[in-house]
């Protein structure tokens, strides 16, 4: 039976070098993403991963279990990220849309769903990104950590030390922001039954 | 009065019992609230289909900071042609030490120096002191030739005199080589061995160089390779990701 954070963070605190790297195994993709969805960066969002597990390490005799180690490691990326937004001096950026090759696409194509309607979901993938770069730092990130990583409401609270009704207010304009971007994309059209906003 | 935090609460389900039916009941008579709910849901369908890259990880913490490799991992990153410059280097210097000869690398390139002239340091004339190594290595075959007959002359001349020596040991060797001609000699040979080791260096350097050239080629030619391979890995683990998006998808519909 795979050990809890907890037993792998006592351990890691009594020097057993194994058990961090069994949590840094367990989490790297999960802060990976964090990352790449706050800064929108393959490269960048890397470095600030494999930052966020050496000053984990380096911090680990002050964690004292006062909350769940993946919120902790959240928050160290998550100041990461916001140190890098200010270094930047810039928005996260929505990486450059690769090429599509529709030979192989149509490899991978279920046969109940067209390359068309394939080829629009990746398109639609891109316009999601599209649209969360443009948010503010604080709706995006709140949105990430709710859509992304399932955190509760209070949970996204504490992280981001702010209200609860913060939260939720970043949450309903993050995605009101979000819904008209995608409208405005013609998302809504091609995915959507509903009406356009 | 619509209550928007309601609203977030429950779309994301997080509304208890008396507040979630209270929004029901709220959702039942606001047609606003309706359209909103249903098309922030829709909204929410959506992100669902943006994936990070899936890149390869190799994080992990290893006792020191700084830890170097590990001797044969290192070994393992030396390209063959630095193996066989290296291999070169050591063989001149077995040899350098076992003939006292000197190599250094300095802003003029290999030196090579024979220790014979520190170890009887000649009186040597101003200009044979000013000439360089590189002058001193261009001795023609023909001043060899040169020095060769002279001392095939100073030799059969040395032979006559021990014969006469044995006669008249007190009386001076006639043709007998002087100390400073054969200083002369002497440099003269160290002058032709300092060329040939100068040529066999230019030579392994010469070698190491097109060595380097080609295994940047390769190596660059691997690299790319190996990006593309990567690039169609990523593009098909996002397609992958983006198929499982769509199974959830479908099956929430």
């Amino acid at each position: 039976m795979a050990s809890t954070d907890e037993e792998l963070v006592a351990r890691s605190r009594g020097g057993d070098l194994d058990s961090f790297n069994q949590l840094v195994l367990r989490w790297e993709r999960p802060i990976y993403a964090l990352a790449y969805r706050v800064i929108g960066r393959e490269e960048d969002a890397r470095d600030v991963a494999q930052e966020t597990f050496l000053r984990a390490f380096r911090a680990l005799s002050g964690f004292k279990g006062q909350a769940k180690f993946s919120s902790w490691l959240y928050r160290i990326t998550l100041n990461l990220c916001r140190d890098w937004i200010r270094r930047e001096r810039r928005a996260p950026v929505a990486q450059a849309p690769e090429g599509i090759d529709l030979i192989e696409l149509a490899s991978e194509a279920e046969p109940a769903e067209s390359i068309e309607e394939l080829v629009a979901r990746r398109e639609l993938g891109r316009a999601v990104a599209r649209a969360m770069a443009l948010l503010p730092e604080e709706q995006r990130t709140a949105i990430v950590l709710k859509e992304y990583h399932g955190l509760t409401f209070q949970e996204i609270a504490n992280l981001l030390d702010c209200p609860l009704s913060t939260v939720k207010t970043r949450l309903y304009q993050g995605l009101g922001v979000l819904r008209k971007q995608l409208a405005h994309a013609g998302v809504e059209s091609v995915f959507g039954n509903g009406p356009k906003s | 009065m619509c209550n928007k935090e309601q609203l977030v609460g429950y779309l994301y389900d997080e509304l208890e019992g008396a507040e979630r039916r209270s929004f029901e009941a709220h959702l039942e008579t606001c047609a606003e609230c309706r359209a909103e709910v249903a098309g922030l849901r829709r909204t929410r369908q959506h992100l669902t289909t943006w994936a990070p890259p899936e890149p390869e990880f190799n994080f992990h913490i290893v006792r020191g900071a700084a830890a170097p490799l590990s001797a044969r991992r290192w070994f393992g990153y030396v390209p063959p042609w630095a193996m066989a410059a290296a291999a070169s280097v050591l063989v001149l210097a077995g040899a350098a030490a076992i003939a006292n000869v000197e190599l250094r690398y300095g802003p003029d390139g290999f030196v090579v120096r024979t220790g014979w002239a520190d170890a009887a340091p000649a009186p040597v004339s101003a200009a044979t002191q000013a000439a360089t190594p590189a002058a001193a290595s261009a001795v023609s075959s023909e001043q060899l030739k040169a020095v060769v007959q002279v001392l095939e002359t100073r030799l059969l001349e040395l032979e006559r005199a021990q014969g006469a020596q044995t006669v008249k040991a007190s009386a001076p060797v006639p043709g007998a080589i002087t100390a400073p001609e054969l200083r002369k000699i002497l440099a003269q040979n160290e002058a032709r061995q300092r060329e040939e080791t100068n040529l066999q260096v230019a030579q392994i350097w010469k070698d190491f160089s097109a060595a380097r050239v080609t295994d940047f080629t390769r190596l660059q030619d691997v690299i790319g390779r190996a990006q593309g391979v990567t690039n169609q890995q990523l593009r098909q683990h996002r397609e992958s990701i983006e198929g499982l998006y769509r199974v959830s998808a479908s099956q929430q519909r």
